[in-house]
């Protein structure tokens, strides 16, 4: 197999980071490449550099053995170098056939729609993409958005490298697997594919190589034939932080005497089309026990966390805190009862974007204190840095503006803000979604803390082994139904996947 | 003549200079900008167009002079959108205004003057036919332009590659900007472009239609085709309905006027603009669909 792309001590720098330091890879044709790290690890600048959109600071690309001189992304087109970015570059408004005419350079002046569809739907059979040239974008959803991304990249003449960044994250976990086949298929055409990720089943699955970047350095440099270590991968990818974190997921048994659990009964909710996203939904939120919600993204799991906190009225059934009907109060009256949520998108929904991170903290989670009438700024800022959850969850710095943070930070401080007020009820919406391994493990190591001192966790999550790892109990929302609770210790992920799948009635 | 003929030909002489306006706004619509300032621009292209017909005889020069004209209040308005990022309304109203006293500086001599040049080019056969014949096909260059003017924007517009580009800033110019365009280039063009349009619909109305100069004559019809781009719903081939609907009510109070019908002069000039209005009314109920979606954060507020 011949190299088709190799770098000589690539580096580059913004300032006085080092975002990629003396990078030496090499990309042949017709493997999977992968390139692995945290956030922040220098992957994307990497790939941005291979494609031409950042120049090196210093050091050399060689394609085909030849030095490149003046590296720019029209040279890395005509040397057959493609890129999908993860924001996908699409005008909704248009057609998938307009937009793929638009990406195109040669494709002259005037759009010839009958050459290129026939071209489009080729490209679409030949790799099962399903793509309709005549759909316009903003119908389609993100799994199909990459397929047209994907057909733009195959579009582009002698392309023989294709480079994604981050391809999965996008994806509901049925589409992943179909796309992991679909990068085996170009790579036995003889394509160079080159993805970045950060989860290590994908790599275990379909790479030939991997490199692990860490800080901006290779930390190693793997192919299959040497046998890939989930371990050492983790290592390279975390370094020191695994062994300073020392991550502990025990499972203990709280007391729980004394504690309300909150029971749901037959509850009915309606989602914004005014359709019953979920139907007589009869469960038992039970305090110290972590109860994992699996499903499909869309299937009522955002309506059932609202509902539960407050946010969204249910149609009719009855929640019960103990003893008492809480079914027509309001947030207030929750969060004084404990009832904590952290959204599936908490830049949006919990946090002000031009307040600090104090700031922020104070209007949740953080007791304020006045002084003089004037809150006490110097005493919360004392109790952010003494409190040993919010240093455990290495939240960033107190004056940072919260707009500012990068989505794992933002993650980190909304959890620090759920977790100080020691919640009765904690409603985790996708909460590890986006962020890289180290943030992950906090995460779910917080969540085994509250759950060990006797909260009621409710994690809801597209990632199966996630919530098969945490869970206490799990229950599966699929067409408008809970089905379940299944015990993660003996249920099987085959049939838990096949009722996300088709919904309840599968299971009967 | 019959009252049919009389009727459509004037719909159509009233219809052209907004159909000019229309499709140049629409451009830059397309492209994110609106541009209230076609109505300076027809002013000055109808002011200045006529000065240069009137001394030099030459309508093609005064055509291209209006273009050039009212090209540059586009270029003004999009300074000011573009890179000075003033708010687009405001800034087409405020040079509206500076039009209208530059008019009436520069227009000063041409008050009393009229154009008696004729500038009709009767097609042989067609011009001919019973009814439609003298009211479509007995007309100047400018008319015949503006027949065909909506299906080359259209074609422009969503058949190649530079009008794919124009509609791509107004709705994500990241996307633009990815694929190597300059998206503040793009839209300058399309600005302008709107300006050299609504100029030559100003010469069109100051050289033809009414064959003379008076101050603030344009009276709003920059606006209105401003407007009618929101009844096309951003659509070339719909400007023929939006153009002619305005045009048609126009033509309605000549009309009255001509048989004597007894109604206030001033209650039949309001016609037109009442059409207008009633039909955005009609058109802002149902759905919204093609609107460009960095115009929707300027209109509605939502990004």
């Amino acid at each position: 197999m011949s190299t088709i792309i190799q770098t000589k001590d690539l580096t580059i720098r913004f300032g006085s980071l080092v975002a990629n330091d003396r990078l030496n890879i090499e990309i042949e044709e017709g493997t999977i490449h992968a390139i692995a790290g945290e956030n922040g690890a220098g992957k994307s600048t990497l790939m941005k550099m291979l494609y031409g959109v950042y120049q090196p600071t210093s050091g050399d690309i060689l394609v085909d053995g030849e030095v490149m001189h003046g590296w720019n992304a029209a040279m890395a087109r005509s040397k057959g170098i493609g890129m999908v970015f993860q924001d996908f570059r699409l005008i909704p408004a248009f057609t998938v056939l307009e937009n793929v005419f638009l990406s195109m350079r040669d494709a002259g002046f005037v759009l010839k729609k009958k050459e290129l569809r026939k071209q489009i739907l080729t490209l679409s059979e030949e790799y099962h993409l399903g793509v309709n040239p005549d759909d316009e974008v903003w119908k389609l959803d993100l799994g199909q958005r990459q397929h047209i991304e994907i057909i733009k990249v195959l579009s582009t003449p002698n392309i023989r490298v294709m480079i994604f960044d981050e391809p999965t994250s996008v994806l509901a976990p049925h589409e992943i697997n179909r796309f992991l086949e679909m990068l085996k298929s170009f790579r036995d055409r003889g394509y160079a594919i080159l993805f970045i990720t950060h989860k290590i089943d994908e790599i275990v699955s379909v790479a030939d190589r991997i490199t692990v970047l860490r800080h901006g350095k290779i930390t190693s440099s793997l192919s299959r034939e040497e046998g890939f270590n989930r371990d050492q991968i983790i290592r390279s990818m975390l370094g020191d932080d695994v062994s300073r974190m020392q991550i502990s997921m025990e499972r203990t048994v709280p007391d729980i005497s004394g504690m309300e659990n909150i029971e749901l009964d037959r509850l009915t909710i309606r989602d914004e089309h005014n359709r019953e996203i979920l139907k007589d939904i009869t469960l038992s939120i039970r305090r110290g026990k972590i109860l994992g919600v699996a499903g499909i993204s869309g299937n009522g799991q955002r309506e059932f966390a609202e509902c539960l906190f407050g946010v969204r009225k249910s149609t009719s059934g009855r929640i019960l805190f103990g003893e008492e009907d809480i079914t027509g109060s309001g947030t207030g009256k929750r969060i004084g009862l404990g009832f904590r949520m952290v959204t599936e998108d908490p830049i949006h929904d919990n946090v002000v974007g031009n307040f600090t991170v104090l700031e922020n903290m104070a209007l949740a989670g953080l007791e304020v204190t006045t002084k003089r009438g004037d809150v006490d700024w110097k005493d919360l800022e004392e109790q952010f840095r003494s409190h040993p959850e919010i240093t455990d969850l290495n939240v960033p710095e107190v004056h940072r503006i919260a707009g500012t943070l990068s989505g794992g930070n933002v993650q980190r401080m909304t959890f620090a803000r759920a977790v100080v007020s020691n919640p009765s009820l904690l409603i985790a919406c996708y909460p590890s979604r986006g962020l890289d391994v180290a943030t992950v493990a906090v995460v779910h190591q917080t969540l085994m803390r509250l759950r060990n001192g006797g909260a009621a966790i409710i994690l809801i999550s597209e990632d199966l082994s996630e919530l098969m790892e945490l869970s206490d109990e799990l229950v599966v929302f699929a067409a408008g139904s809970a089905s379940g609770p299944f015990d993660p210790g003996t249920a099987d992920v085959n049939e838990i996947g096949r009722v996300m799948l088709r919904g309840a009635g599968s299971n009967e | 003549m019959n009252d049919l003929t009389v009727i459509l030909a004037n719909m159509i002489a009233a219809g052209t200079p907004i159909m000019y306006a229309l499709l140049g706004d629409m451009i830059s619509q397309r492209a994110g900008v609106i541009s209230l300032s076609v109505e300076g621009s027809m002013l000055v292209g109808a002011c200045i167009g006529f000065g240069v017909a009137y001394s030099t005889e030459s309508m093609i020069l005064a055509v291209i002079i209006a273009g050039i004209m009212g090209g540059m209040v586009g270029l003004l308005q999009a300074f000011l959108v573009i890179d000075r990022k003033t708010n687009m309304m405001a800034s087409g109203f405020v040079l509206m205004f500076f039009a209208q006293g530059l008019t009436a500086f520069y227009g000063r001599n041409l008050l009393s003057v009229s154009f008696r040049k004729t500038l009709v080019y009767p097609i042989p056969f067609l011009s001919e036919l019973p009814v439609i014949g003298q009211a479509l096909f007995n007309q100047d260059i400018l008319t015949y332009i503006s027949f065909i003017l909506p299906v080359i924007v259209w074609f422009v517009l969503f058949k190649t590659k530079l009008g794919l580009l124009v509609c791509s800033v107004g709705e994500k110019p990241e996307v633009t900007e990815a694929y190597g365009h300059d998206p503040r280039k793009i839209r300058y063009g399309a600005v302008i472009m709107a300006g050299v349009l609504a100029g030559i619909g100003g010469v069109q109305m100051s050289c033809i239609y009414t064959k003379g100069w008076a101050n603030g004559m344009i009276n709003g019809r920059g606006f209105i085709a401003s407007a009618l781009v929101i009844l096309c719903s951003w659509k070339p081939l719909r400007s023929y309905m939006a153009a002619y609907l305005f045009g048609l009510a126009q033509a309605l109070l000549v009309f009255l006027q001509l048989k004597g019908v007894p109604i206030s002069m001033y209650v039949t000039m309001m016609l037109p603009y009442l059409l207008t209005l009633a039909a955005l009314g009609v058109i802002s109920i149902s759905k919204k669909p093609s609107m460009p979606e960095k115009i929707k954060v300027v209109s509605t507020g939502t990004d």
